[in-house]
């Protein structure tokens, strides 16, 4: 049998044996409702979308009223529409009725049915101050275009511009992330010290190696942590754009991409961490505090995410901590929800993560190897990475 | 063939294995036995590279058994374990296709052992829902599912009952009949020598006796000599010998190979009157405690 034909089986049983687990079921539910709640709260604080009001304008009133309005509004990000009244008391009519927010007239006067300093009175204020303004200049035979003119004032920039999308996302990013990772990492962990414990997998490794056994498990999880995240993705990017339930954010579905690509990153970097952890000890009751160095690196890096990268992305602090493989994972999908992550940056993340990946595989497959068919209390690495020099090959 | 040569293994200062070697036929069973500790169950892991030897080979039909000769070897490890929370079936099918089954095939295998083994029905109950003496049963299964040409058992009849006894023997007949090559450790001399045609027996991880069960007692240090006195209170005490029982006159020693029996009859017809007299190889038991000095 090659180890392609074994790894499978193993992948094969534990998705499946899994997916059926309780479990299973309840963390999907519970992941499905928190990330579901976490893009409420985005939808609705962060990025309401501009307000738009309706607008009449009854009357005498400066020309160029319409036309400022519509500046003003544009300038405050807000939308405006307008209407013409045929006379004051049709557009006060309106206003009393509900049918607009506000209204303009005999160029003087501004209706509202509650004067309590809303932005569309402001809006209307400095609109028909400026259209004033305008007419008068126009009265004194100044055009006003040369006073307006934005050719001849220049806006300069500190920073490069920020893009729409909000810390709502990154923050649900690295949450997730950390969760997902975390969760199926420590499957990863159970699952290892079951069989040790148990001691199944002296028959199991009789008929295959002890590196199918370790990749396949590693593989069968990451399959249903996978399986959750689409799941999710699905789901969000369904509700928001399908059922129109709420706008999100323009970088919502390349980080929800992204954040497949890394999880599957993370995920590897991790489990195989978690299952030479979980080798090395014997009974149940150790795992944990044999995973112990694993889960502080995961947690370390949710913090690290969280606290530098979340707030300012595009640090150099930020730039540099989420190179380093175990935060890459976790802090490269937050930057990629700001939308400012360079792609170069990006795939060297990957790159990067990818050769870390490759050297704690190596290193936890020798330490699994060795210490995985021991008997007794708990091993020390050291010992683990001696006796598989001596199990070599298998 | 299964041949084990020169297996040494030490750990630490423990030498569990000193140079021992063992040989298993196709379509015979080789009881391997030994005191706890002896190195049973380390020789019988070497043969699926669960254990770094130090030194020593293993060869399957004259070539060193490689991970694709080991497909068609059945493993019962000492420490029985199965996922306890799959289904009995699944399980036993799962590792029937990890030997390189195909799905129906194991399919189909599982359903006839779990039958023959009165598993059936408990199919799809959870490892764990079954009972000891049940869970044992999965366990063969699960070491025969791909009706595999050599069999290793690590004590298979420890904790059964005596009709678990019953049937694990005729499975491991029925095997050895189809011309599958057996090996199981154990302790119980009585049904080893039921069983077996061949044993080896060791001791401090070196063999000390083996062969056929004949040839070990005839080729035994010792021999059994037993003399009944119809008078329990006759005194006589043969040279050379070793009283190991005396009850209500019959007296049985072990005494050397090359002694004349002659010899002894006549001194204990001199001392009293003698009712039965046997001079003969020693018992598998008495070749065990005496082979391993205790
Ligand atoms: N993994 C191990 N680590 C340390 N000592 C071991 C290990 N396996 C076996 N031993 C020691 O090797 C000797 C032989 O053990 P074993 O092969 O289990 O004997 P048996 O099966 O005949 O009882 C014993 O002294 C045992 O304690
Ligand atoms: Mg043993």
């Amino acid at each position: 049998m090659n180890f392609l034909r074994s790894t499978y089986l193993v992948a094969w049983r534990e998705a499946t044996e899994r997916a059926r687990s309780r479990a299973y079921v309840v963390s999907t539910i519970f992941t499905v409702v928190l990330v579901g709640g976490l893009i409420a709260v985005v939808a609705l604080t962060d990025t309401g979308g501009p307000k738009s009001y309706t607008v009449g304008r009854a009357g005498v009133a400066p020309p160029a009223l319409a036309t400022s309005i519509a500046m003003v509004a544009t300038a405050s990000d807000v939308l405006v529409s307008q209407t013409e009244y045929s006379d004051a008391a049709a557009a006060r009519q309106a206003v009393a009725d509900g049918d607009i927010d506000a209204a303009i007239v005999a160029g003087d006067t501004i209706v509202v049915k509650h004067a309590d300093g809303s932005t569309i009175e402001a809006i209307l204020a400095t609109a028909l101050g400026q259209a004033r303004l305008v007419q008068q200049l126009d009265a004194l035979g100044v055009d006003p275009a040369t006073l307006t003119d934005a050719g001849a004032i220049s806006v300069v920039a500190t920073e490069p511009p920020k893009s729409d999308t909000g810390e709502g996302i990154a923050v649900t990013t690295v949450v997730l992330l950390f969760l997902v990772i975390t969760t199926y990492g420590q499957w990863v962990l159970m699952g290892v010290v079951e069989e040790k414990s148990t001691h199944v997998v002296e028959q199991v490794v009789s008929s295959t190696s002890v590196r199918s056994l370790l990749a396949g498990k590693v593989i069968g999880i990451a399959a249903l942590g996978l399986g959750q995240l689409v799941l999710l993705v699905v789901l969000v990017i369904g509700a928001g754009s399908v059922f129109d339930l709420f706008t999100l954010p323009s970088a919502t579905v390349p980080t929800a991409l992204w954040s497949i690509v890394w999880f599957l990153l993370g995920f590897a970097f991790y489990a195989v961490a978690y299952a030479a952890a979980a080798s090395l000890v014997s009974r149940s009751e150790d795992a944990q505090a044999g995973a112990m160095p694993v889960a502080l690196f995961g947690v370390a890096s949710y913090l690290v995410a969280l606290t530098f990268v979340v707030p300012d992305p595009e640090s150099t602090v930020s730039r540099v901590i989420s190179l380093l493989p175990p935060v890459a994972p976790i802090a490269y999908p937050a930057r990629i929800a700001f939308g400012d992550a360079p792609v170069w940056e990006i795939l060297a993340g990957v790159a990067l993560t990818i050769v870390a990946i490759v050297a704690v595989v190596r290193l936890a497959a020798r330490i699994y190897a060795g210490a995985i068919l021991s008997a007794g209390g708990r091993m020390k690495p050291r010992q683990a990475w001696r006796a598989s020099r001596e199990l070599a090959g298998r | 063939m299964l041949e084990l040569a020169g297996l040494a293994k030490r750990y630490g200062e423990v030498v569990a294995l000193d140079g021992a070697g063992v040989v298993a036929r196709p379509g015979r069973i080789v009881g391997f036995l030994g005191p706890n500790g002896a190195g049973k169950t380390t020789a019988m892991r070497s043969v699926f590279g669960l254990v770094a030897l130090d030194a020593g080979t293993v060869a399957w039909n004259g070539r060193q058994v490689d991970a694709a000769a080991r497909l068609r070897f059945g493993y019962m490890p000492e420490q029985r374990g199965l996922y306890p929370k799959m289904r009995v079936g699944a399980q036993v099918a799962w590792l029937g296709r990890l030997r390189g089954m195909s799905r129906t095939d194991a399919a189909r295998s599982t359903e006839a052992w779990l039958e023959r083994l009165g598993l059936d029905g408990r199919s799809n109950d959870r490892v764990e829902a079954l009972s000891h003496g049940n869970q044992q049963r999965a366990q063969l299964a699960a070491s025969l599912v791909h009706d595999p040409d050599l069999l290793v058992l690590d004590e298979p009849f420890s904790g059964l009952d005596p009709m678990g006894v019953d049937a694990m023997s005729e499975v491991i007949r029925g095997r050895a009949a189809e011309g599958a090559t057996v090996i199981f450790s154990s302790h119980q001399l009585d049904l080893v020598q039921d069983i077996c045609q061949d044993v080896a027996i060791i001791d401090r991880g070196r063999i000390v006796a083996a062969g056929t069960i004949d040839d070990v007692r005839g080729t035994a240090p010792s021999r059994r000599l037993e003399v009944s006195f119809t008078d329990p209170s006759v005194r006589w005490d043969p040279p050379n010998a070793r009283l190991i029982r005396d009850r209500n006159g019959l007296r049985i020693y072990m005494v050397p190979r090359d002694a004349d029996p002659a010899a002894y009859l006549t001194g204990a017809m001199a001392a009293g009157v003698v009712s039965g007299f046997a001079f003969e190889a020693p018992r598998l038991s008495e070749v065990f405690r005496e082979a391993v000095g205790r």
